[in-house]
């Protein structure tokens, strides 16, 4: 094992168990820790996951999906996901074999299909309300009217309430105001080259994703390119390894995280 | 047959009349065995009735008898100072009336009347056996059941209920929070006799009869049996906020019924120290509520199934089914999932398309995966590509459909997708098709 595989092994190790960050967050990582205010993502809030574009809707659902897992491991409670089904979320259903190659138990899941954005909003807050879920995730599209401040607000006060997680998936673009405590952008990344394979070219390996936290609320914003280990559970964050991924960042923001300036 | 429903009112026991006076039904049957006493007696029962059909401009004629022959005797032959005949008193009442009244066919009546039996009472003691050669069995029975003398059921127009509620208004209720402040009433009276029988409901309807006539019916259904009145009224008025102005309670709605119309036996829950029951509870609250706001088919669990065909192996289940057998199958599924291919990994993407969508690709070799595609207008470069994995259709379905060989392809910019190409090639110029199925994470 070269030093980098031993280093992030031992990253990986101490994030997946050795320090407990505070209880009201889920760890994601050490890397993650150190500009998330609490060390991982608070469970009682409203968070929200978008994809950089409509041709990474794919790669927002592996993303949302992942932090779905990693709030379900610490608790025996399934998971709500309210899929729309519609414009920009017609990528296809969520499938139960494909979630468990992934490593979320189709078995915990709760798929609910609400006609309309606003009943998705109304399905959400019922179920943080309900304390049953480890998790709960809706697709509303982020310039969907129903998706006002008003909306985000009562959802994050149900979710500080009963300390339930809540996820939207706001589809691709620009998304309304929202008092959301962070906002995820995601992009596709190139995956590991699986080893032992003797080609240049390779087989598609272990997904990765171009992760820009562009809100953090009392917090840091951040890049990185993020590794999902299913079998695991867990999250490996690094900085990018080139600036050619995430164009979006820079747009984002204005400016680029200093970590990137500096490559 | 509204109207039988609408009678519903005074009785769960309501039938169309399947015999009428010309051959045609021509009224309604109610059994009020038990129900009398809660409109103040038989008298004050029938004179409600009337006032209620004089209301809608109808005049009924009605009687109460302790046969349902006897009653419609009376009813359609006798006068209306009578009609609510004692117990036993059915000999003397029917004695005077033509025989008609006993529910018997046309030729049969003119046949009696020709042989100068022309009232009830002539037929009173009258040896059986050449009636029966000469007008059939039906005769004696006809006679038997309007004296009580043979049994005679009605079959109600719907099932009976096994427990319900209801509650009438002096002034009908025309203010949505009225009515649902009414359901939770009786939702907790229904309640209360359920907990003493130690029953749960499953399945439920709520009637609410309006002023003139109508009758809204809305009808639930629970995951696991249930007493909890709170629980059981907010799942009727969730149902009637989402009728909303669908809803119209017209000149009001002036009395309305919960019955449970399936209960289940229900054990006193034991919580586990870890209070893992309590989620479970409160899960199981949740899926009520939103599977009778939505439908059941709007909220699902997903159950693995034996096959081998992508769009097959896996069925939406509503999720007020509760966690079936099926679903506990995904441990398994995923351990020979594994399993079936030595230890490596079968490819499965997180969204899977409803229908597999045409792209036009082009492969460097005809048995390899693809070098381009497009797909919904965007054109991919493939960099990296697993595959393939063929999948054979199942041959005791019919349905044409050919092999495929799946591919687990990446892009340029590390976008995965799982594509598959339909068919075999063969030697003839028509190169096969290429489909997108899935999209990865």
């Amino acid at each position: 094992m070269d030093r980098r595989a031993l280093i992030t092994d031992l990253k990986s190790r101490i994030a997946g168990g050795g320090e407990a960050p505070s209880s009201g967050v889920i760890p994601l990582g050490v890397e993650a820790a150190c500009v998330l205010p609490g060390g991982g993502l608070r469970k009682g809030a409203l968070h929200e996951v978008a994809a950089a574009a409509y041709r990474d809707m794919g790669a927002a659902t592996g993303f949302a999906a992942a932090l779905a897992s990693a709030a379900m491991r610490h608790s025996a409670r399934p998971l709500l996901w309210c899929e729309a089904a519609r414009p920009p979320f017609d990528m296809g259903r969520l499938y139960g074999p494909g979630l468990a190659a992934f490593g979320l138990d189709p078995a915990r899941l709760v798929i609910a299909l609400p006609p309309s954005d606003t009943d998705c909003l109304w399905i959400m807050e019922e179920a943080l309300r309900a304390r049953a879920f480890a998790a709960v995730i809706g697709e509303v599209d982020g310039r969907s009217a129903a998706l006002t401040l008003s909306a985000t607000r009562r959802l994050q006060l149900a979710a500080e309430e009963t300390g339930t997680p809540a996820l939207i998936f706001t589809g691709h673009g620009k998304a309304a105001a929202s008092v959301a405590v962070t906002r995820w952008h995601v992009a596709a990344a190139k995956s590991e080259v699986r080893a032992g394979v003797e080609t240049d070219e390779g087989l598609p390996g272990s997904p990765r994703w171009y992760v820009t936290l562009v809100r953090s609320r009392g917090g840091q914003p951040g890049v990185w390119l993020t590794a999902w280990n299913g079998e695991a559970v867990i999250f490996s964050f690094a900085p990018p390894q080139d600036e050619s991924g995430p164009a979006f960042a820079a747009q984002e923001h204005g400016t680029l995280p200093p970590f990137m300036q500096a490559g | 047959m509204r109207l039988a429903a609408w009678c519903g009112r005074w009785t769960p026991w309501t039938a169309l009349d399947p015999v009428g006076l010309g051959g045609e039904p021509d009224g309604i049957l109610l059994d009020i065995t038990g129900c009398a006493h809660l409109f103040g007696g038989e008298a004050a029962l029938l004179s409600e009735m009337r006032r209620r059909f004089a209301g809608f401009g109808f005049t009924a004629r009605i009687a109460i008898a302790s046969t349902p022959g006897a009653a419609w005797a009376l009813a359609r032959f006798g006068n209306e100072e009578n009609c609510v005949l004692p117990e036993g008193g059915e000999v003397e009442a029917l004695r005077l009336l033509p025989v008609a009244a006993l529910r018997l066919r046309r030729d049969q009546v003119d046949g009696l009347i020709r042989l100068g039996l022309k009232r009830v009472g002539d037929l009173y003691g009258r040896p059986r056996a050449p009636l029966t050669a000469r007008f059939g069995a039906e005769l004696s029975r006809r006679l038997d059941e309007a004296l009580g003398a043979a049994p005679e059921s009605i079959s109600p127009a719907r099932p009976p209920v096994p427990f319900r509620a209801s509650l009438a208004f002096a002034e009908g209720l025309t203010r949505q929070a009225h009515i649902l402040e009414a359901v939770t009433r009786i939702a907790g009276d229904l309640c209360t006799v359920l907990a003493q029988e130690r029953k749960g409901a499953r399945r439920m309807m709520l009637q609410l009869f309006r002023m003139d006539g109508e009758v809204t019916r809305l009808r639930a259904g629970t995951g696991a049996a249930t007493h909890d009145a709170a629980h059981l009224a907010r799942i009727f008025n969730e149902k009637l906020a989402r009728l909303g102005d669908d809803f119209d309670p017209g000149f009001g709605i002036e009395a309305i019924e919960l019955s449970c119309l399936a209960a289940d036996p229900l054990e006193p829950a034991q919580g586990d120290l870890e209070g893992g029951e309590d989620h479970e509870a409160e899960l199981e609250k949740f899926v009520d509520r939103v599977s009778n706001r939505f439908g059941a088919e709007r909220l699902l669990r997903l159950a693995p199934c034996a096959s081998h065909i992508p769009e097959r192996t896996v069925v939406p289940v509503p999720a007020l089914r509760g966690v079936t057998p099926a679903m506990r199958g995904w441990r398994t599924y995923m351990d020979e999932y594994r399993a079936s291919f030595l230890g490596g990994s079968l490819p499965r993407p997180l969204r899977l398309l409803p229908a597999p969508e045409p792209v036009e690709a082009v492969a460097e070799v005809p048995e390899g995966p693809p070098l381009l595609f497009r797909w919904r207008r965007i054109a991919h470069r493939v960099a990296r590509a697993e595959g393939p994995e063929r999948i054979v259709p199942e041959w005791w379905r019919s349905g044409g459909q050919r092999t495929r060989d799946y591919y687990h392809v990446e892009d340029s910019d590390g976008r995965r997708f799982w594509l598959y190409r339909d068919g075999l090639y063969r030697n003839d110029n028509e190169g096969p098709r290429w489909f997108l199925h899935g999209i990865f994470e």
